[in-house]
């Protein structure tokens, strides 16, 4: 189980979009089943993969050589658009690693989050 | 001798830190040769944590999903009321709490601890929420 913390800066941040990584090379080996819950401040983004307009995003993120893809002064219609929505303290469950595991990103730093994570494997 | 093997001794940490922040590939490469296992987890975010494959997942559990769907909501919140409202002291905090199935306790004891230490939460309210947190995903896991 994983803990973050972060106290707002107060004037945002890159926007991260990338895919999580179980380090295990074989993507079809060892599933893991990731929880998180936001406990404070904005939830995480997640880049509807149904939607037409997030296809060069996650494109873009699954051909990276690290998988990260930094946007900076991403336009806030832009954000709404690509977002999954998350409710408040609502625990969702994702893959990592995986072909098809979802693109997603911290949102922007301009509040103080509080963030839980547990990963279940074997 | 001695002073080159001190030398290298503080070094090293600093080493180590840099290669994990160059590349995760080259991260997973060097743990990998470490361990005889090859699942292993480690994040970089804003800060730098590693943990080992003994320690990282709150398992051990017998449940293998495959299919795996990529993302989905679960049917359960969390407890809006326990309020949470600030994060003081630190900046950055990013912390892997290891939690084997029979320690559970203690790993959800010692993320309450940390949350309640650096935030306005509080810890017995955390407590059981994380708690809650623990249940309602491994029973998901486990369908």
């Amino acid at each position: 189980m994983t803990i973050f913390m972060k106290m707002s800066k107060g004037n945002g941040s890159v926007v991260r979009w990338h895919i999580d990584s179980n380090f295990s090379q074989d993507t079809s080996a060892h599933p893991v089943g990731s929880y998180a819950v936001t406990l404070l401040g904005p939830p995480t983004w997640i880049a509807d993969q149904s939607r037409e307009f997030n296809r060069d995003l996650i494109k873009t993120v699954r051909s990276a050589p690290f998988g990260y893809h930094d946007s900076k002064n991403w336009p806030a219609n832009q954000d709404e658009r690509l977002r999954e929505r998350i409710g408040d303290r609502q625990i969702y469950r994702f893959t990592a690693n995986q072909k098809d595991s979802p693109v997603h990103t911290t949102p922007p730093h301009l509040e103080d989050r509080i963030f839980l994570l547990v990963n279940y494997a074997n | 001798m001695n002073l080159v093997f001190k030398l290298l001794e503080a070094i090293m940490p600093i080493f180590i830190r840099y290669l994990q922040f160059c590349s995760h590939d080259l991260q997973a490469s060097l743990f990998k040769h470490s361990y005889s296992t090859a699942f292993i987890n480690c994040q970089i975010h804003s800060t730098l944590s590693c943990s080992t494959p003994e320690n990282y997942f709150l398992s051990p559990l017998s449940k293998m999903a495959a299919p795996v769907p990529p993302f989905s909501l679960l049917s359960s919140n969390l407890d809006r009321r326990v309020k949470i409202t600030k994060v003081n002291k630190v900046q950055t905090f990013y912390r892997t709490v290891f939690g084997p199935e029979k320690n559970h306790r203690a790993a959800i004891k010692e993320v309450a601890n940390i949350l309640a230490s650096y935030s306005d939460a509080n810890q017995s309210t955390t407590d059981g929420m994380i708690q809650k947190f623990y249940e309602v995903t491994k029973a998901d896991w486990q369908k």
